[in-house]
């Protein structure tokens, strides 16, 4: 059913999700209804739109001397850090310095391990499991339907033991359904639910960001009105967190703007969705009778249809101090606009927190108006430099200073 | 493309063949020559030689615009992107997708030998109308159910495919009726659930007649 074997348990769960999914009637069908995939809900029926569709990456992972000419600031270095490694999109490090790398839709369901230059596959058939996040010693995976954790994993990495359920209370729907996770300084372990459409209203327990304890208790909303965010962080001055949301498909070429947010007040903010766009402008459906002064505006926009997905606060100290505190986001890049663009930008902060100009860090991933790589999740590394994995080529990057 | 003619079309048996002409070393130097790499002259003779027996391993079963597939199964490449042949060749390779053949064929393969393979299916020209009765009962009632069910969201609605997803329009239809049933039975998976989504709640009456229809689309 997804690009790999699924145990029976994870087909029973998909099954039921699909069959949630495949009932979404298209709106507006003059003709029979008729049904369409969740991500072509909405689009043009005629003109140019009508065409646009997600990109698929090739299924092959680039040789690393294929790999795109990628630009930097001057005074920065960016190279080949591993290739080979297809679908490599989430990243983390673990104590001991391996680096863990998640996949989706074309990595067979795996997770895999990068200690000395060397790869190693330490888990297959997952369900999509696209988030990871490493505390304690542990390796946490979590798919659309459970979050499970790998204990002591770098001493066993090439026999890692049983997983051990620590969630499983998720709606396991995969639209939007797959993760980014992350500790908080709270040591709660933050969870998003994706909307499961492109867009719609009346999904209690979905378009939410919540927070668990460590061993999977306590569960409080954090955040309202997200449609999907696959990308937060933690501000290392405040604590507070920030996080990227991907904004409504097919409303125009332009129009909405994909968000960078700011949690000021946990569980209290309502981010818009799917009443409200990048703070500014009301959904044409949705958004009769409401205002957008009702809900918590962005802190900065990223462009439209930009797909922010990964983003880190630059917490090391070898980048210039501009940079330091700054907020680096993997902009994976439009498939429903005609023009692309992808890159990792760096949001810069002002001294009271508030986003004073974003502008594109690392660039060179499109190519006469088509994909050539695609940044999918930042990471910066306890040396300073930065990982950039590139769901596209199956490639991570890692980018130091020199002056 | 060109057919070797003295293996005429019983091309079946050549993933079993010993030495047969599908020597890994070979294919990878005729196909980056098939792929546009630079090559020395000296070596452009030898190289032609190569990629005509490549190819024609592949001709002799799937057939060409001008040529139908040996098999009423077997599917005809001409019209296919190179996307979607790349990743087919990939998951043949990898298991997801079981074929005793290909797989042989594609076994030892390296990833350039495959994206070269897979540039040349997508080079191919279009495929010529096939000829055939069409039920036009059959053929109407597919004709709704390919619009009821989206199949033009991805598919583009000339059933012409596009990217990763292969052209329906014209293929060869007991080819498509065993893909449907494979992909509602789970045997066969692609990039992401889609087809099985769609699928999953149609009866096999229902692949015949889309089948019929994709198969004579435009006609």
């Amino acid at each position: 059913m997804t690009a790999f074997t699924l145990s029976n348990g994870v087909k029973l769960a998909l099954a039921t999700a699909l069959l949630a999914v495949a009932s979404v009637p298209a709106a507006a069908q003059d003709k029979k209804e008729e049904e369409v995939p969740f991500w072509a809900v909405g689009r043009p029926t005629t003109g140019p739109g009508a065409a646009l569709a997600p990109v698929a990456a090739p299924p092959l992972p680039t040789a690393a001397d294929k790999l795109p000419r990628l630009n930097v600031p001057a005074g920065f270095k960016v190279e080949v850090f591993a290739s080979g490694i297809p679908d490599a999109r989430g990243l983390r490090e673990g104590d001991k310095g391996t680096i863990f790398i998640s996949t989706l839709f074309g990595g067979g369901g795996k997770i895999y391990a990068l200690v000395d230059g060397k790869t190693k596959e330490i888990a297959k058939d997952l369900f999509l499991p696209n988030g990871v996040e490493f505390k304690d010693g542990a390796l946490y995976v979590a798919t659309p339907k459970e979050i499970i954790r790998y204990d002591d994993i770098e001493a066993n990495l090439d026999n890692p033991p049983a997983p051990v359920t620590v969630f499983d209370d998720l709606p396991g729907v995969v639209p939007h359904g797959w993760k980014f996770i992350k500790f908080g300084p709270d040591g709660k372990l933050y969870v998003p639910v994706g909307t499961p459409c492109n867009i719609c209203e009346e999904q209690a327990d979905y378009a939410k960001i919540f927070r668990i304890n460590a061993d999977g208790t306590g569960k409080e909303d954090v955040a309202l009105g997200v449609r999907n965010t696959v990308g937060f962080d933690f501000d290392p001055k405040t604590g507070d967190l920030w996080f990227t949301d991907n904004q409504r498909d097919w409303l125009s070429e332009d129009m909405p703007l994909d968000e960078l947010n700011h949690v000021t007040q946990p569980g209290k903010q309502h981010f818009g969705y799917p009443y409200c766009h990048s703070g500014i402008m009301t959904d044409p459906q949705y958004g009769w009778g409401h205002s957008c002064d009702d809900y918590s505006s962005p802190a900065a926009t990223l462009g439209p249809h930009a797909a922010p997905l990964g983003m880190r606060f630059y917490t090391g100290s070898a980048f210039p101090e501009a940079y330091q505190g700054a907020i680096f986001i993997a902009r994976h890049g439009p498939w429903n606009s005609h023009t692309k663009y992808a890159d990792v930008s760096v949001a810069f902060l002002d001294k009271n927190g508030s986003v004073r100009a974003v502008e594109p860090f690392l660039t060179g991933f499109v190519i006469d108006n088509g994909y050539v790589g695609r940044p999918n999740d930042v990471l910066v590394l306890k040396d300073g430099s930065m990982l950039v994995s590139d769901d596209f080529n199956g490639a991570i990057y890692r980018i130091s200073y020199e002056g | 493309m060109r057919d070797s003619g003295s293996r005429g079309r019983g091309g079946r048996h050549h993933a079993a063949r010993p030495g047969g002409v599908l020597t890994r070393a070979g294919l990878a130097f005729a196909l980056a020559l098939a792929g546009g790499a630079a090559v020395p002259p000296a070596q452009a003779a030898a190289t032609a030689e190569a990629e005509a027996e490549a190819v024609a391993a592949c001709v002799d079963c799937h057939g060409t615009a001008s040529g139908e597939p040996v098999t009423p199964e077997t599917p005809a490449l001409a019209g296919l992107t190179e996307l979607y042949a790349l990743y087919q060749l990939v998951y043949f390779r990898s298991g997801q997708r079981k074929n005793e053949i290909m797989s042989e064929l594609v076994r030892e393969m390296s990833d350039d030998d495959l994206r070269a393979l897979a540039a040349w299916v997508g080079s191919l020209p279009l495929p010529e109308p096939r000829g055939g009765p069409v039920d036009r009962a059959l053929h109407d009632r597919g004709a709704a159910l390919v619009r009821s069910h989206g199949c033009g969201s991805c598919h583009e609605p000339d059933l012409s495919g596009r990217e990763h997803l292969p052209r329906l329009a014209g293929q060869q239809e007991a080819y498509l009726l065993a893909a449907l049933r494979d992909y509602k039975a789970g045997r066969r998976v692609g990039l992401q659930a889609a087809m099985a989504e769609v699928l999953s709640p149609m009866t096999d009456d229902d692949l015949v007649a889309m089948a019929h229809f994709m198969a004579n689309a435009g006609r």
